[in-house]
């Protein structure tokens, strides 16, 4: 299967501040790739730039095998973008925002018809579409240029926080057309700081803060940074012999010991206890749980429940997100260092 | 195909231009800031029409009939004076396609802005070329329309109600024709170049507006030059006139394009 989104080395300055830099990607046609980052993190300078809106300063990208920048007016031709907010004519009736964009799509007129008339029933709108749009709710305005951006069939559709603006059956709403259009081959990106959202639709996601920090499934994303963690849950032992003087003492140094005999095994990584539970790092825990389950009981632990920790998507991006403020932070001030340094130097030269 | 592409009325501009007029015709403060100058104009000059009759005769009358251009060898005095009361009205007629095209251009271009249909528009097909023109379409066309409406409006009036001289050597003369038929357009272009230029700067409709009304100065300028009898307004004075404004149309064209550019008016505009 193809590419329907290259970039290589893509970077985008506003005169000395860089936006994005050195963003290599690859997303194949059919896929649902998020991209999540942070306010100002650039993502809508990357589909501006993937939109062929504005022009990278450096790098270059392919939209359907179409340059976003020799080739723009093919890729506009195939790219659906619903910007945040919505964008709409408040004083033009619904159908009429949507057969101006016809229009402007070159659809001729009974294809717009029948395109205007296809959305604007799935998204819940054919009974409202001779209302001004300016009488929308922002969820419907939201469902309104959903489908203004759909209404030329596009193969790639970029999304900014589709569902912001929508209640739980509107948001259910259109992510089953965003798996629909998964469904027909379309590609879709998704920009979204709904992370849930994130992590139940999309098959990769990629985050970024100016760069792109990370790519890879939410699972692969979760995994990279904490490797697989199991959790045991053992029940109070002191409970057994009667011993309630000091508990929480006792609790603490019987899980201690316990927490030590763990990191001794073969396999096993960090080992970290959390009140009556112990959290144990290792490569495969499908090879070693058993081993460690096995020592705890002949250790008199009464084991009552072993789990795989599984980490949030959200939890990995604020993970992520932070690592890359401190290396920015670390960057900044080896680069007023220098700054510092040379300042010096021209200083001692003058002198 | 390419004829295609370049038509300078394809589907894309059409379809901009119509939903421009559309958006217009629902504005209310829009249709009343176009209308009533040009309505107020015609009116006033429909108005001193009918008042000639009580017009006196005066000594100055010929001398002032001589003076504002007119070409009839031998007329009343009391005649002169209402050609030197309409004569004002060649330069103000300009005021309207200065006027029209600016406010629509204004509200067009920063009303876009408001509503943040800009982003939405620009990720269509739609060349920047073809966008500025049916912009700039959608703001001249009316500013022209309404100033040949006008006059044709005063015209009739004047043939109605006004003596034949007035209208045989004033309104019909070589002088007002070709101050009518070619100065207008050129205005127009002058006014939706300076309206693209101040929108781009701007964000907010009045405050373009606002701005856009200062073009009408070199015309008030104009009046009383011609007034005071500074300037006396004759076939070649139209033709100066013509010449220095298509070349400071063309400057603005210039400049509309440059700043007229995808990039441009998503990154610096909003």
């Amino acid at each position: 299967m193809g590419y329907a989104i290259t970039t290589d080395g893509l970077g985008r300055s506003f005169g000395s501040r860089w936006a994005v830099r050195d963003l290599n990607l690859k997303i194949q046609v059919g896929e649902v790739f998020g991209l999540l980052g942070p306010n100002g993190a650039g993502k809508t300078t990357i589909m501006r730039m993937l939109a062929s809106l504005i022009a990278p300063s450096v790098g270059k990208a392919a939209v359907c095998d179409f340059d976003v920048v020799t080739q723009a007016d093919e890729v506009r031709r195939n790219i659906g973008i619903l910007s945040e907010p919505a964008g709409l004519y408040d004083n033009l009736s619904a159908w009429r925002n949507l057969e101006y964009f016809g229009k402007l799509y070159d659809l001729d007129t009974g294809r717009a018809r029948s395109q205007i008339q296809k959305y604007l029933e799935l998204f819940g709108l054919w009974d409202r579409r001779n209302d001004a749009a300016g009488t929308f709710s922002r969820g419907m305005k939201q469902k309104l240029s959903l489908a203004r951006s759909l209404l030329h069939e596009p193969r790639v559709v970029i999304l900014d926080e589709p569902t912001s603006a929508l209640d739980p059956e509107g948001a259910k709403l259109v992510r089953d057309a965003i798996l629909a259009l998964q469904g027909e081959g379309r590609t879709i990106i998704l920009c979204t700081h709904n992370l849930a959202e994130a992590q139940i639709i999309c098959g990769r996601v990629g985050i970024v803060k100016r760069t792109l920090i990370k790519v890879g499934t939410p699972r692969e994303l979760q995994q990279a940074l904490y490797g697989r963690q199991i959790e045991i849950k053992i029940g109070n032992p002191l409970l057994q012999v009667g011993e309630m003087s000091d508990l929480d003492e006792r609790l603490g140094r019987t899980m201690n010991d316990f927490a030590v005999l763990v990191s001794r095994m073969r396999g096993v990584g960090d080992v970290s206890v959390s009140g009556s539970r112990l959290l144990v790092s290792m490569l495969d825990p499908d090879d070693y749980t058993p081993d460690i389950v096995r020592m705890l009981v002949l250790q008199g632990a009464d084991v009552i429940r072993v789990a795989e920790v599984v980490h949030t998507l959200e939890r990995a991006y604020l993970d992520l997100v932070a690592r890359q403020d401190l290396l920015d932070a670390e960057a900044d001030r080896e680069a007023a260092r220098d700054a510092s340094r040379k300042g010096v130097h021209a200083g001692g030269g003058a002198a | 195909m390419s004829r295609q592409k370049y038509r300078l009325l394809n589907r894309h501009i059409m379809a901009v231009m119509e939903n421009e007029w559309t958006q217009l015709i629902r504005n209310r403060v829009v249709v009343f800031t176009t209308l009533v100058p040009t309505v107020l104009l015609v009116l006033l000059a429909i108005t001193v029409l009918g008042l000639s009759s009580f017009i006196p005769e005066t000594g100055q009358a010929a001398q002032m009939l001589q003076r504002a251009g007119v070409e009839a060898p031998v007329v009343a005095a009391s005649n002169g004076m209402l050609v030197s009361l309409l004569s004002p009205f060649l330069v103000l007629f300009q005021v309207i396609p200065l006027v029209v095209p600016i406010t629509i251009a204004s509200y067009s271009i920063v009303g876009e802005k408001q509503l943040r249909t800009l982003e939405p528009l620009l990720a269509t097909p739609i060349k920047t070329w073809e966008l500025l023109a049916a912009k700039g379409l959608a703001s001249a066309i009316p500013g022209v329309l309404s100033t040949w409406w006008g006059f044709a409006l005063f015209a009739i009036a004047a043939r109605l109600i006004g003596p034949d001289y007035v209208y045989t050597n004033l309104i019909i003369s070589p002088t007002w024709l070709l101050a009518i038929v070619l100065l207008t357009p050129l205005f127009t272009f002058l006014a939706v170049g300076l309206g693209v230029i101040i929108s781009s700067r701007v964000k907010d409709p009045n405050s373009a507006q606002q701005l856009g009304s200062l073009v009408i100065l070199p015309v008030i300028g104009m009046l009383v030059a011609q007034v005071s009898g500074a300037v006396q307004v004759g076939v070649s004075v139209v033709l100066w006139i013509a010449a220095v404004v298509a070349v400071i149309d063309v400057a603005l064209l210039w400049v509309s394009v440059r700043l007229f550019r995808r990039e441009e008016i998503l990154t610096a505009w909003q």
